[in-house]
């Protein structure tokens, strides 16, 4: 009896699949791209990519982390999905090298694609020689983000150095407002500590230490600078601060109750979906530093092997979308980043976004944030460590650059 | 033939699955599963992080004051209800409830009550009691103590059931010679009826414990680690390092590492279970 449901049903389904129409140039989009800012990006990806006639499976996930690991559960099972949006971290590298990845060598020749983009851009997509990803924007960590209402009523210009920075954020502090705003979670304090590594050290240091992790760096006075500033930054928190997520605090700052925040130029999507105005009712500036760097985190798609030829046809039709300038230039009006291809107009972005985008085009100035050039989990241990750093307060500079060197000499 | 088929899946896909992580802890794998042995190397990373040392003395501090937290409060609250009280199944309802809530809201909401600015301590200085300070959730060295009371708060009622349950079991004619005897009330309880339900208690005090080990989402939906990593848990520690830090050959020891950490503690238990049958 039971087998013979079995059959029927399995009749059925056959039925099903031979009658549904034979479908052309299908993406599975794995992302996890769902605030309102970050929707709009991805929508601007997903209209386009409709528009040349391709069908459109969207596969969002809460976070990151969860993205990640349904793409790589649905990898492992044999169920890849067509794309994957994510970073190019030590999991791009991983994915690539297993073989995982299709490459997109022949299109990038075609498009002319290489000459199109910032050589540190390029040299992120690339593995063992081939271009395993394709840039949605670029992001870059170490900016602070003011209030421009906060700073006029108390005559304080923009800040040059760190000294001024805390000094405004002292007289902030005496008028009853928050001088630095901070959040509770290590991931945002560990990007304090980068930011000001980066500040100190400069760009070519910040190589030195963070991508070759060589061990002359980690001998430099640098370290304890930075943990000493770090640890000052530390003590502007508010009593709220633990736990609280990175955009409630820069809503602090959008409110004009906290003065300076450090954070990721996705901060400049929360301004803006605010109502604010770059240069008028916020402002922005990288981290004080002689030889400012720019720390920069891309957005990438990575496209799982599919065999289905049907999928294949919807990945190539989906990178097309993906590499048009006018999607680039949307994306970056709406989420925050710095297109990823050099020759988008970039006139129409705002102050902040012009400060990027020559940060991006300085030779020299752009390198990788610690979270992508880190290999396997050492990002994560650093992060440990500055939540440690942040909140016990009896943990001494010394032994925090001493962990702090022990974990980068552990791989 | 059903009966193979059932332990055919539990062997697949629950032993199955053990070896194969014990297999993982053994290499160097990452995001993709990599088969080349390497041996204890994990382990001895794992052993020398900080964080998850941290993390077993948490649990060990957690798992001690919510374990015995939740067993004297539940009993009380069985023995207050075994005194065939009035409106017994209404008291009993609302204490059982908070286990129909799940431990994220649980967490969340125990959040909100113990935030120091928008909780409970804002709400007593908005009173007039400008210095009373319960900042417990935000200083690193006691926000592990809110993990316990809000645990407490949680699983309190089940407990209450459970002993109610066993109370209810114990023979009249007990009580009638306690009564004959005239054996004061708490003596009754601590004497002669708690030792008599021993099994009870252990099956309580099992349950408590696979709430311990497993304990992950009270731990997101209240402090999410913090501050710092003065509330991390195992759990998490394996969570984090399975995803987010796309590292399965650590990920996996420290899975490794809490099963045997948990047969450790089942251990007694089981010694003094068979013992007792043969």
């Amino acid at each position: 009896m039971k087998f013979r449901y079995l059959l029927s049903t399995m009749t059925i389904l056959g039925t099903f699949a031979a009658l549904s129409p034979a479908l052309a140039q299908t993406v599975d989009v794995q992302h996890y791209w769902t605030s309102s800012s970050e929707s709009k990006a991805m929508n601007t990806i997903a209209d386009s990519f409709k528009e040349r006639g391709g069908k459109w499976i969207d596969s969002p996930s809460a976070d990151f982390d969860a993205a990640l690991a349904a793409a790589t559960s649905r990898i492992a099972g044999g169920q890849p999905p067509s794309a994957i949006l994510m970073t190019p971290s030590s999991a791009l590298r991983d994915l690539a090298s297993s073989g995982q990845l299709r490459d997109f060598d022949d299109l990038a020749a075609k498009g002319g694609w290489q000459k199109v983009m910032a050589p540190i851009v390029w040299d992120k997509l690339n593995v063992d020689g081939h271009l395993v990803a394709l840039p949605v924007g670029v992001h870059a960590q170490n900016w602070v983000w003011y209030s421009k209402p906060v700073l006029e009523k108390l005559k304080i210009s923009e800040p040059k150095t760190f000294d001024e920075l805390f000094a405004a954020a002292d007289k902030i502090k005496a008028s009853g407002g928050i001088g630095i705003a901070t959040g509770g979670e290590p991931w945002q304090q560990v990007g304090i500590l980068y930011s000001v590594f980066l500040a100190l050290g400069g760009p070519e240091y910040w190589n030195e230490l963070i991508v070759k992790r060589s061990p002359e760096a980690l001998k430099s006075p640098v370290l304890t600078q930075a943990f000493d500033i770090f640890r000052k930054v530390s003590t502007y928190a508010d009593p709220a601060s633990p736990g609280r997520s990175w955009n409630d605090t820069t809503n602090l700052v959008v409110t004009d109750k906290a003065g300076f925040q450090f954070m990721g130029d996705w901060a400049r999507g929360e301004f803006l979906a605010a109502g604010k105005v770059a240069g008028k009712d916020f402002g922005c500036f990288l981290t004080p530093a002689e030889k400012p760097g720019y720390a920069i985190l891309i957005d990438v798609f990575a496209f799982p092997v599919n065999t289905d030829d049907d999928r294949i046809k919807g990945q190539t039709l989906l990178a097309d979308s993906i590499m048009e300038p006018a999607v680039q230039e949307t994306i970056a009006e709406v989420k925050g980043s710095v297109p990823s291809r050099t020759d988008v107009d970039t006139s129409k972005l705002d102050t902040c976004a012009q400060i990027g985008s020559k940060a991006l085009a300085t030779p020299g100035a752009a390198v990788q944030a610690a979270y992508d050039a880190l290999a396997g989990d050492l990002n994560g241990q650093v992060t440990d460590l500055a939540g440690q750093f942040w909140t016990d307060k009896s943990m001494t500079t010394q032994a925090a650059v001493e962990s702090f060197s022990n974990i980068l000499q552990s791989e | 033939m059903t009966v193979v088929f059932f332990f055919g899946i539990v062997a697949v896909f629950f032993y199955g699955s053990i070896v194969w992580t014990g297999y993982m802890s053994l290499t160097r794998s990452t995001l993709m599963p990599n088969y080349n042995f390497v041996g204890f190397d994990q382990y001895i990373k794992l052993f020398t992080n900080h964080r998850w040392l941290v993390s077993c003395l948490n649990m060990v501090i957690f798992g001690v004051l919510y374990i015995v937290g939740t067993l004297a409060f539940g009993t009380l609250l069985a023995v207050f209800a075994d005194r065939r009280i009035r409106a017994e199944s209404l008291f009993r309802t609302i204490f059982l409830y908070p286990l129909a809530v799940s431990l994220i809201v649980t967490g969340l909401s125990w959040r909100w009550v113990l935030d120091p600015v928008n909780g409970l301590q804002g709400l007593v200085r908005g009173m007039g009691w400008e210095n009373f300070t319960f900042d417990w959730l935000t200083d690193p060295d006691r926000a592990i103590y809110t993990l316990v009371i809000a645990g407490i708060w949680h699983s309190a009622g089940l407990i209450m059931v459970i002993i109610l349950a066993g109370l209810r079991g114990v023979d009249e004619d007990l009580w009638k010679a306690i009564r004959m005897e005239g054996i004061p009330l708490w003596r009754a309880y601590l004497q002669v009826i708690f030792p008599g339900m021993r099994p009870v208690v252990a099956s309580c005090v099992v349950l408590l414990m696979s709430d311990v080990i497993r304990g992950y989402d009270l731990v997101i939906a209240m402090t999410k680690g913090g501050p710092g990593i003065a509330t991390e848990m195992p759990a998490k520690f394996a969570v984090d390092y399975y995803f987010a830090r796309v590292n399965l050959g650590l990920a996996s020891a420290a899975s490794i590492a809490m099963l045997v950490l948990s047969l450790l503690l089942l251990a007694p238990y089981f010694y003094s279970e068979f013992r007792r049958r043969t």
